[in-house]
């Protein structure tokens, strides 16, 4: 290793502005859930299955197209089933300031989201509450509004 | 970091030309007179920032019993295309429909024309750089990348391709591009919109000012559409410290395995 000073610097994440937020908080009223990142919410997921998936970051893959979280879910009876979860496109998630060590091995999180269609534990995220109680949004353009398992969802 | 600045094409020795008789002088030129396009832009008004609410750095998460979207935030959506068919090509946008997991650009092939531009609404930006001979279009969507002469060459007779051929020239203040050499095997979004090898798009792009591009399409296809598709919407100019990013699609696609038609079933169609 080198003991050259790191000259690097850090790409900064976008700040919204609050008229921003505001339009952002407004998009939330519409449920136009055609659009995604790289392909069609509908081709994969089901927003008429909400999930919340609680349990240990085993592995957080900051990759295109989609990033993936795998999280192991506890259930009741103390067993565990593995699932992954589809995140948005990362080049979004970095602009937010999310990056490849945003989640570690062992963190315990919860994933709001939705099912994939064919019946595996995949799911899409919409939202990761982290450790700390912070919840950040993880979901592509076309999640559907509101939170998975509300009454906004249909 | 700073492509956008840089002349990435030599620019050749000349004296600054002036702007067309009425032309808007506040705009930034290049030394040929044309408009300066050169700089990273987002479609929608809202920037990046339109597409979410949370973020990691503590000063925005998502707002209470919110999960978020709005990938068209910010100004609005524009307005959307009217796809008027002929009746055999109808059906088939039906079907289509259905099968949204055939969606080329869900299997990381590259977009076509107008869809290199017509992106989810804040999210992935395009950097143009321009010189007196090209003006290249370099999309962070799927690393597409058009490099399109400004010489008037025609298209070539024997060339087909996912984003077809490119041909610019000015009229006025307006960059107009010619796309024609389409490959038909592309969609214009996510909702089974088609196109077949006889597309041919007409592109405007007009600097309105510093900070804002107007961006026009016609999309022409006597074999898929009765009427021209137009459409029609606004890029804004991104902040200096962003900068396009790696988008490597195939590193980690995995949602082809559970792609599933609308009743659930698994019927994937090789392509």
């Amino acid at each position: 290793m080198s003991d050259a000073p790191d000259h690097r610097t850090e790409l900064r994440p976008v700040r919204p502005s609050v008229g921003v937020f505001l339009a952002a908080v407004v998009a939330l009223a519409s449920n136009d859930a055609g659009v995604s990142a790289h392909h069609s919410f509908a081709a994969e997921f089901d927003f008429q299955k909400p999930v919340t998936l609680k349990g240990a970051v085993v592995q957080w893959e900051m990759i295109n197209p989609h990033g993936w979280i795998t999280i192991d879910v506890r259930a009741e009876d103390g067993k565990t089933a593995r699932w992954m979860v589809e995140t948005s496109n990362p080049n979004g998630l970095m602009r937010l300031g999310w990056t490849k060590r945003s989640l570690k091995p062992g963190d315990e999180i919860t994933v709001e989201g939705y099912k994939a269609k064919d019946g595996s534990n995949t799911a899409n995220a919409a939202t990761v509450t982290l450790a700390d109680g912070r919840k950040v949004f993880a979901g592509s353009s076309g999640t559907p509004a509101g939170t998975p398992g509300t009454a906004n969802d249909k | 970091m700073s492509i956008a600045g840089s002349r990435f094409l030599s620019l050749s020795a000349q004296s600054p030309a002036a702007p067309p008789a009425g032309a808007n002088t506040s705009l930034p030129r290049l030394p040929d007179g044309h408009p300066d396009l050169q700089g990273l832009w987002l479609k929608s008004a809202g920037g990046f920032q339109g597409l979410f609410i949370g973020s990691l750095d503590g000063t925005n998460f998502a707002a209470p019993g919110g999960g978020g979207r709005g990938g068209r935030a910010g100004g609005g959506p524009p307005p959307p295309p009217r796809y008027e068919y002929t009746p055999e090509a109808e059906a088939e946008r039906q079907d289509r429909l259905k099968r949204g997991y055939e969606d080329p650009e869900a299997r990381c092939h590259l977009p076509g024309v107008p869809r290199a531009l017509d992106q989810p609404a804040g999210l992935y930006p395009v950097q143009i750089i321009q010189d007196d001979k090209y003006v290249a279009l370099l999309h962070e969507a799927m690393h597409d990348v058009r490099i399109i002469p400004t010489d008037n060459s025609p298209h070539p007779k024997n060339y087909w391709a996912w984003d077809g051929d490119s041909r610019g020239r000015w009229d006025g203040d307006t960059f107009v591009v010619d796309v024609s050499n389409f490959n038909g095997r592309t969609w214009l979004d996510m909702a089974g919109n088609f196109v077949d090898e006889n597309e041919h798009v007409v592109e405007r792009f007009r600097l309105l000012d510093r900070d804002t591009i107007l961006y026009e399409a016609t999309v022409t296809d006597p074999t898929v559409f009765v009427k021209p598709v137009e459409m029609r919407f606004t890029l804004k100019r991104v902040p200096p410290e962003q900068q396009i990013l790696e988008y490597s699609c195939l590193e980690g696609e995995r949602s082809l395995q559970h792609y599933t038609n609308e009743d659930g079933g698994k019927k994937q169609r090789a392509r």
